[in-house]
């Protein structure tokens, strides 16, 4: 079965979607090597803004108006989560579940209105989780009902946060989302680490936020993430990092390049393995 | 006042303690479980043919073998193969009866509906991604197909479908036989589809000929149990499901030949037991002619007869003390021409039959008779 970890934050611009893309592509990239679904990820993109991001990271178009990803959340039963996957251009195992920008602004409209609106995402996805070894779920930057669903959703909440004054202070409201959902739905649902992203540690105050991080959250602040050229220019490329500065001989040992964006990304992606149980 | 004497403000002050804590279950006691899994709810959606697959090793075959390769490797989609389907019926009776029925079925969707929904599962299709491959509904996906493509529509149908979890062979040959009565050779198949699904080999995409894969079943040891299993799902007797399994010996292109004209097994049990060189020859006899199982074993002891015109071949003299003793001497030969794993497995049906029709001590007596006869003479040479 899957393990599906939401990439959450609450304030927009941290790193969310480039996170989420990066972590898919490196899992995918490390995983290629096993058969069946243990070689298997799948994308999932929550976010109304993102969609663009996400998908044509993948070699993907846009989907038009009438999307998919909207019928999973709003069709009662919903349809096959598997019918609305798209396999990546650029990552055979790699699948995405594309969203487009009005079906999933009209499906956050709705959600409020149906039945069992915070569970949608989890039931929709669950039948498709055998066929998965990893379920990464990107979410918008507001809380609202694609945000709870996508925690409901979740085994682990990887949380990016942008090491400015700004970043930190989003926390809180997350917190208090992320406790709500254990407490109503997600009794098991964990925090796998927060993430410090768009780093510039010649800032003192980036410093001083990753020495607060790490008092206030023990063994749970993952490797930062530098501000780096490459994943900006990946993304208007349309690529991952990975395939947007590839090493020379690719293999799933080695999926990072001199590229320090693929390099710090590598160190995610080795992490998530390891703390899962899937560490190759 | 200069920025460094500006005051700041620390951005972890809102942030309590508590929301500190990663550890789930602190706080308040969660006020529900975690989320049960979905109870069985019907899984209904509706999917164009082009979203779907029919499976491969279904025993009862539809699309006719010179289309199967094109189609399954994916050269050609399933309307480019309905199209040849439809081409091809013009010049064969056998597939024009079959695609009657089938644009019959198509036609009847726009008076009745699809009355059941096709069962199956999503799974990765030959390019990657998924696609709804058939567990049961095959018979519909091509009768839509069919009328698409014969009335030139230019959106495609759409079917309605139930997505299973687990898609199981016995499911598939229940449905099978609900729908119509198989030929010989697709129960032959259903067969071999049980027992090599309750053996736990599944079949291998790799696979060429889906013949191959059905006729694995006969190398194989069956364990106890098994037939028990399968005669449920089956509605047949031991011996019969055995004598049906014996027509998989037959090359792939005759099993083809003689599924699509569907001739009985009884017919087939004759052929088999004609010499191998013999067989091409009896079945395309039986087809023109529509011959019996009598009037093969006739047509078999003479092997260069021509087909008569009359459809019927020259009877010989009825004399019944040689119709006997001819009929015992071609058992032994088959039997003779068997490895011994199929040797005790015939004695073994041919002792259910005698006993099963109340034949046992008449039988007994007579092979008595003859076993002392022939030591008489053994003796005597």
């Amino acid at each position: 079965m899957a393990v599906t970890i939401t990439i959450a934050n609450e304030k927009g611009g941290v790193g969310k979607t480039t996170t989420a893309v990066n972590l898919a592509a490196g899992l995918s990239l490390k995983l290629s090597g096993r058969s069946g679904a243990a070689g298997k990820v799948l994308l999932v993109d929550m976010d109304p803004q993102g969609h663009a991001l996400l998908a044509t990271a993948f070699g993907l178009k846009p989907t038009p108006g009438g999307g998919n990803l909207s019928s999973l959340l709003l069709e009662s039963p919903p349809p096959s989560a598997l019918r609305m996957t798209q396999r990546s251009q650029y990552h055979p195992n790699l699948y995405v579940i594309p969203s487009s920008h009005p079906a999933m602004v009209e499906a956050a409209h709705l959600l409020p209105t149906l039945m069992a609106n915070e569970t949608r995402l989890s039931r929709a996805l669950a039948p498709a989780a055998k066929e998965f070894a990893y379920i990464i779920i990107d979410t918008p930057p507001t809380t609202g009902h694609l945000l709870v669903n996508a925690l409901v959703a979740a085994d682990l909440v990887l949380i990016p946060v942008e090491t400015s004054y700004l970043g930190v202070s989003g926390l809180m409201e997350l917190q208090r989302t992320i406790d709500q959902v254990r407490v109503h739905f997600r009794p098991d649902l964990k925090t796998f680490g927060y993430l410090p992203t768009l780093c510039e540690e010649q800032r003192s105050e980036a410093q001083e936020i990753l020495a607060e991080l790490r008092t206030r959250f023990p063994g749970q602040v993952l490797a930062p993430i530098h501000k780096a050229s490459d994943l900006a220019y990946a993304h208007s490329s349309h690529m991952d990092v990975f395939s947007f500065r590839p090493p020379r001989h690719k293999s799933p040992e080695q999926i990072w390049s001199s590229s320090r964006g693929t390099q710090e990304y590598a160190v995610l992606v080795d992490t998530v393995l390891e703390r899962t149980g899937s560490g190759v | 006042m200069s920025p460094q004497n500006k005051k700041r403000f620390n951005a972890f002050d809102d942030l309590s303690q508590e929301a500190a804590s990663p550890i789930p279950g602190t706080g308040a006691a969660p006020l529900a479980p975690a989320l049960s899994p979905i109870a069985a709810v019907e899984r209904i959606e509706r999917l164009a043919p082009s979203q779907m697959l029919p499976d491969r090793f279904q025993p009862r075959r539809l699309l006719p073998p010179s289309l199967r390769v094109d189609f399954f490797s994916g050269k050609i989609d399933c309307y480019q193969a309905a199209a040849a389907w439809l081409d091809m019926a013009r010049s064969d009776p056998a597939i024009k009866a079959e695609v009657e029925r089938l644009v019959a079925m198509g036609e009847s969707f726009d008076e009745h509906g699809q009355i059941k929904p096709i069962t199956g599962a999503w799974k990765e299709g030959p390019n990657g991604n998924y696609i709804f491959q058939i567990e049961t509904g095959e018979r519909r996906f091509w009768a839509a197909c069919l009328k698409r493509v014969k009335n030139h529509s230019a959106a495609e149908p759409l079917l309605r479908v139930e997505v299973v979890d687990n898609p199981t062979r016995q499911r598939q040959v229940l449905e099978n036989r609900h729908a119509e009565p198989p030929s010989a050779v697709e129960q032959a198949c259903e067969i071999s589809a049980l027992i090599l699904s309750e053996m736990g080999m599944p079949a291998e995409e790799t696979v060429q000929d889906e013949y191959e894969y059905f006729r694995r079943v006969r190398s194989q040891r069956m364990p106890t149990g098994l037939w028990e299993k399968i005669t449920p799902v089956m509605q047949l007797t031991r011996p019969r499901m055995v004598q049906l399994l014996n027509i998989l010996q037959l090359p792939s292109p005759l099993l083809d030949l003689t599924d699509r004209y569907r001739l009985s097994e009884r017919v087939l049990r004759e052929i088999l037991s004609a010499p191998e060189r013999q067989w091409e020859r009896l079945i395309q006899v039986s087809i023109q002619s529509q011959l019996t199982s009598d009037e093969i074993s006739v047509v078999s002891g003479s092997p260069e007869q021509p087909v008569p015109s009359t459809g019927k071949p020259p009877a010989s003299p009825r004399d019944p003390g040689r119709e006997a003793s001819r009929s015992l001497l071609k058992f032994i030969r088959s039997i003779n021409r068997l490895d011994p794993v199929d040797q005790s497995q015939a004695l073994d049906l041919l002792a259910d039959e005698v006993v099963f029709l109340g034949q046992a001590q008449e039988t007994l007596t007579r092979l008595d008779e003859l076993s002392r006869l022939i030591k008489a003479r053994i003796k005597k040479s």
